[in-house]
């Protein structure tokens, strides 16, 4: 029989991972084990042999583990681990300031740099974006409009070769979509081009996107309608009816994805364009309510540009010299940048952006310059310990390892700690932004590059300085301070009052600049409006709707806790459109906001006039005007605008002028508006004016009368107008919260940064302030000795703050139509916060130094 | 030195070592171990201990000599050091200091009453 052998596979593992110390004993008494084992229990053997082997696997036995903690670097990483901990342990106060000052102000910042970075990156995902123009145009009025006539894109893609390809957007205000049993009224239906799908870059889940929309009775929807209406169905080949398509049927024949939050066209059905009209309505200068996106390189903009004035021009008979631009607006800006008529994108803005970043970079910097204070102070308490090392023989760069790797454990905690408080804060900042955030942002590889970087910098600046100042000493020198030594701690000094400077004059401008925009928001929000919002209910009209509207009316009117019902063609609050009124021999239009309206608009909205009547129901059929007082000093100037004529699609006579009111939000001023009484073009708003106290009953009564009147329909759907004007200045008040929110951490920063330089200022000078107070002075001129350097650094902040703010303040507020007057008082309250902050902060260090008993003190001299 | 206290199966391998003088190695500990006590033990499991002891003093450790089923290859023999040998008194008298102060102890069988 063949002589059996433990296998030389198993001996190899063994080998490869076995330190050789033990090698070759744990190789021997394995095969000893062996060779015994294969006399009595010889089955299995190697399976066991193996498994005994890999149980023999441990750390101490591991070559290569061993060679690691034994590397010297390991050793020395090891060392100066230690003496962190031992450093920090030691002052656990100030290691606890720099960590929770970095790690708020790095949340901070990066908060509001994902902020920034959201609503800069709008319609990003769109592969073609960078080439996609909207097409709008600028006529002279107060702004561009962002919408233009039907047939302009169609001229556009034929006539100019440079444009590459376009589509057509038309929303549709209000409509209700029915599929099978499921009728629902829907807001986010819009027309469009069969190329909608392919110049813009929308996820297709079902279809064609070359071939969805061509179809002039096609439908494409998105995932989440889907789901609504055909629950698990395919809803591919079904049929849709669409109140806007009288009748007709529609075939679903495409899916998207839901459109992401970051696009400024927010729709959840697209309708095939080619059934809004015929062929030559589609090429008709008409309606101008449509989006027109053109994709064209970036060079020829400005020839594009020139050809469709060329084209307006012709169509509408203007004249070479007549002031108009086709505007090409690009895509990337619509969000954030354009504020054009006509638009109903999905806005931000741009001035939150930047007010929002600014505050995040300041507050950034006013924690880095704690942590660089603290740091630096630190590092100087040590100079006798960097003293004595040398003398035991340290090297420099040994030294400096040591401080700046001391300050490295410190900031990648810090960095872990904001990570950690962005976590936690991820949902509060989303409710209180609006924002559909990314998710997990603090996965994004963007914002852990951010941090990376800001790590590094704080590793550089406060890690570097201190390490390479101290370790430069000579022994001698710290121990016994000559010249010097004290010249070079006192440039320490001066670089750290330059930044207690800067930190307060930061402070300065934060807090008078939340104090300002507060004010400004809530002035905003205060104005009176001149007309009632509190007690208005909208109910939007649709054309199903107004087939019975004079039926409605009545019931409605009769509802007890109802005080009148008007109807009107706009409302405040909503967009009223802008258009050309003329009096007789005028040239040129004077462009208005015009409503259509009965005889109850005023009464509804509790307007005032100034001048003239109201319009009379004596004679119904004479087509009256009444305008705002903006409108009449306008256009008649000086003279009575009472019983002028005024022409707007037909000739009519004014017969009052309205006190101006905001029928917009304050963002504007005040507009021309005519109102003009009964043309029939159809009404868009029913406006009810309740009694508050009965609002429940009012309600379900205007649901029960619905019910009765159209049987056949969704339920009517209503809005009360003070929400709607909550809605208009939402952005503001979330703004208000945030800046609040930053304020406090930037009041809180600064104290504990005070803070913390004032109690190593204490702690310097306690000698002297003990021998001051043996030699008889009080604690007040004690508190006062030490309370002056800072008095005198907040003087110099505030010298530069306080123009930095003003300055900051007339920027932002030059944006608003209305603006909050900034009371000098605003900068004395500021100064006189700043004030107390240090008083309070330092104060406490001071006065506890300054209660010390000197003997206490001096008794080791 | 980290800790120099004495673990129950530190103990009976500190013991075994004594005890088996000249000729202890991991294998031969392993075996008296089971002939003394009956526990099955691996050989990486009391090469552990024995590594541990050494680190803490408590053996010393010696290249010996090699036998045909070591394929050539030595052994490491052990040998209890004074303080190995202090430690295992120390802990023999605790225990017999507590077993001294033993109380008569009457057990309650609940199950005959």
């Amino acid at each position: 029989m063949k002589e059996k052998y433990p296998p030389k596979w198993a001996d190899r593992i063994l080998e490869w991972y076995c330190l050789e110390y033990y090698l070759e004993e744990v190789q021997g008494d394995l095969r000893e084990w062996y060779f015994e084992k294969l006399k009595h229990s010889p089955r299995f053997l190697n399976l066991r042999y193996f498994i005994l082997v890999l149980r023999y696997f441990s750390l101490t036995r591991s070559k290569s583990f061993q060679k690691l903690i034994n590397n010297p670097n390991y050793l020395s990483m090891k060392k100066i681990l230690l003496i962190t901990y031992r450093n920090l342990k030691k002052d656990k106060i100030s290691g606890f300031m720099r960590l929770t000052n970095l790690a708020f102000g790095i949340s901070v910042f990066l908060l509001a740099l994902v902020y920034a970075n959201y609503e800069l990156n709008y319609d990003r995902f769109h592969k073609k974006g960078s080439d996609i123009y909207r097409l709008g145009q600028d006529g002279g009025g107060t702004r561009a409009w962002a919408a233009g006539p039907i047939g302009a894109g169609p001229f556009a893609l034929e006539n100019i070769p440079d444009v590459k390809s376009m589509a057509r957007f038309i929303p549709v205000r209000e409509t209700w979509v029915k599929a099978g049993e499921e009728k629902l009224n829907e807001k986010g239906v819009f027309f469009a081009d069969s190329s909608a799908l392919t110049l813009f870059s929308y996820e297709m889940i079902q279809g064609d996107k070359r071939t969805a929309l061509t179809d002039p009775w096609s439908i494409v929807l998105t995932e989440s309608m889907a789901k609504k209406y055909f629950g698990d169905e395919d809803p591919m080949g079904k049929s849709m009816q669409l109140l806007i398509d009288r009748g007709n049927s529609r075939k679903v024949t495409g899916v998207i994805k839901d459109v992401p939050a970051q696009s400024h066209l927010q729709f959840d059905f697209l309708c095939s364009l080619y059934s809004y009209g015929d062929e030559d309505y589609q090429r008709s200068w008409r309606n101008y309510f449509v989006y027109t996106y053109i994709e064209a390189d970036g060079e020829n903009l400005s020839n594009i540009s020139k050809q469709l004035r060329n084209e307006f021009l012709k169509r509408y008979n203007g004249a070479e010299e007549d002031y108009f631009v086709a505007v090409l607006t690009p895509l990337h800006k619509i969000h954030l940048f354009t504020n054009q008529e006509k638009d109903n994108a999905d806005h931000g803005n741009a001035y939150y952006v930047y007010i929002l970043f600014s505050i995040g970079v300041f507050v950034l910097i006013i924690s880095c310059i704690n942590f660089i204070n603290l740091t630096v102070i630190k590092g100087l308490d040590r100079a006798k310990e960097v003293g004595l090392r040398k003398t035991v023989g340290a090297f420099r760069p040994q030294l400096i390892a040591q401080f700046m790797s001391e300050n490295m454990v410190l900031l990648l905690f810090a960095g872990l700690c904001s990570l950690l408080l962005l976590l936690i804060v991820e949902p509060f900042f989303k409710e209180l932004s609006g924002l559909d955030l990314p998710l997990n942002f603090v996965s994004n590889p963007q914002v852990l590059l951010t941090l990376a970087l800001i790590l590094l910098g704080l590793e550089l600046v406060s890690g570097i300085y201190p390490a390479v100042v101290l370790s430069n000493f000579k022994p001698a020198e710290i121990i016994k301070p000559i010249g010097s030594t004290s010249m070079k701690l006192k440039k320490i000094g001066i670089i750290r009052k330059i930044l207690i400077v800067t930190q307060f004059s930061l402070s300065v401008i934060l807090v008078i600049g939340s104090i300002i925009v507060y004010s400004q928001l809530s002035y905003i929000k205060e104005q009176d409006l001149g007309f009632e919002k509190d007690q208005i209910l909208l109910v939007k009209l649709n054309w199903s709707l107004s087939q019975k509207l004079e039926a409605l009316k009545d019931e409605l009117a009769k509802i007890p806790g109802i005080n009148n019902v008007t109807l009107s063609e706009d409302v405040p609050g909503y967009r009223i459109s802008m258009e050309g009124v003329q009096k007789p021999g005028d040239q040129e239009a004077t462009m208005s906001r015009i409503t259509a309206s009965d005889e109850k608009f005023l009464d509804t909205y509790n307007m005032e006039l100034s001048a003239g009547a109201d319009f009379s129901s004596s004679s119904p059929n004479q087509l009256q005007y009444l305008i705002n007082e903006t409108m009449a000093t306008l256009i008649f100037g000086d003279r009575d605008p009472i019983g002028q004529k005024l022409i707007w699609r037909d000739t009519g006579q004014v017969v009052g002028v309205v006190k101006d009111f905001n029928f917009q939000s304050l963002h504007s001023e005040v507009e021309p508006l005519t109102i003009v009484r009964n043309l029939d073009i159809g009404w868009g708003y029913i406006s009810i004016q309740f009694d508050p106290s009965s609002v429940d009953n009012v309600l379900s009564r205007i649901d029960q009368a619905s019910q009765e009147i159209y049987p056949d329909l969704p339920r009517i759907e209503t809005e009360f107008l003070d929400d709607r004007f909550g809605q208009l200045y939402l952005s503001e008040n979330r703004l208000q919260a945030i800046v609040w929110a930053f304020c406090l951490i930037t009041i809180v920063l600064t104290i504990s940064g005070i803070f913390g330089v004032a109690s190593y200022n204490a702690h310097k000078r306690q000698k002297e302030i003990a021998i001051r107070k043996v030699l008889g002075a009080g604690a007040s001129e004690m508190i006062w000795q030490l309370l002056k350097g800072f008095v005198v650094l907040l003087g110099s902040a505030l010298v530069v703050g306080l123009p930095g703010a003003y300055f900051l303040a007339t920027w932002w507020l030059q944006d608003f139509a209305y603006q909050v007057t900034i009371s000098p008082f605003i900068f004395v309250g500021a100064a006189i916060i700043m004030l107390l902050l240090i008083f309070m902060s330092s104060g406490l260090v001071t006065f506890k130094a300054s209660n010390t008993n000197p003997a206490t003190i001096l008794k080791n001299e | 030195m980290k800790g120099t206290h004495l673990g129950e199966f530190e103990e009976l391998v500190l013991l075994t070592t004594a005890v088996t003088d000249g000729n202890a190695y991991t294998v031969t500990i392993v075996a008296e171990i089971e002939k003394n006590t009956g526990r099955k033990l691996t050989l990486s499991t009391v090469h552990t201990a024995l590594v541990r002891l050494e680190k803490k003093g408590f053996v010393n450790s010696y290249m010996g000599g090699t036998t045909k089923e070591r394929g050539g290859r030595r052994r490491r023999l052990y040998k209890i050091t004074a303080p190995g040998y202090t430690a295992l008194n120390q802990a023999r008298e605790t225990r017999t200091k507590m077993w001294e102060k033993m109380p008569e102890l009457s057990f309650d069988f609940k199950g005959l009453t």
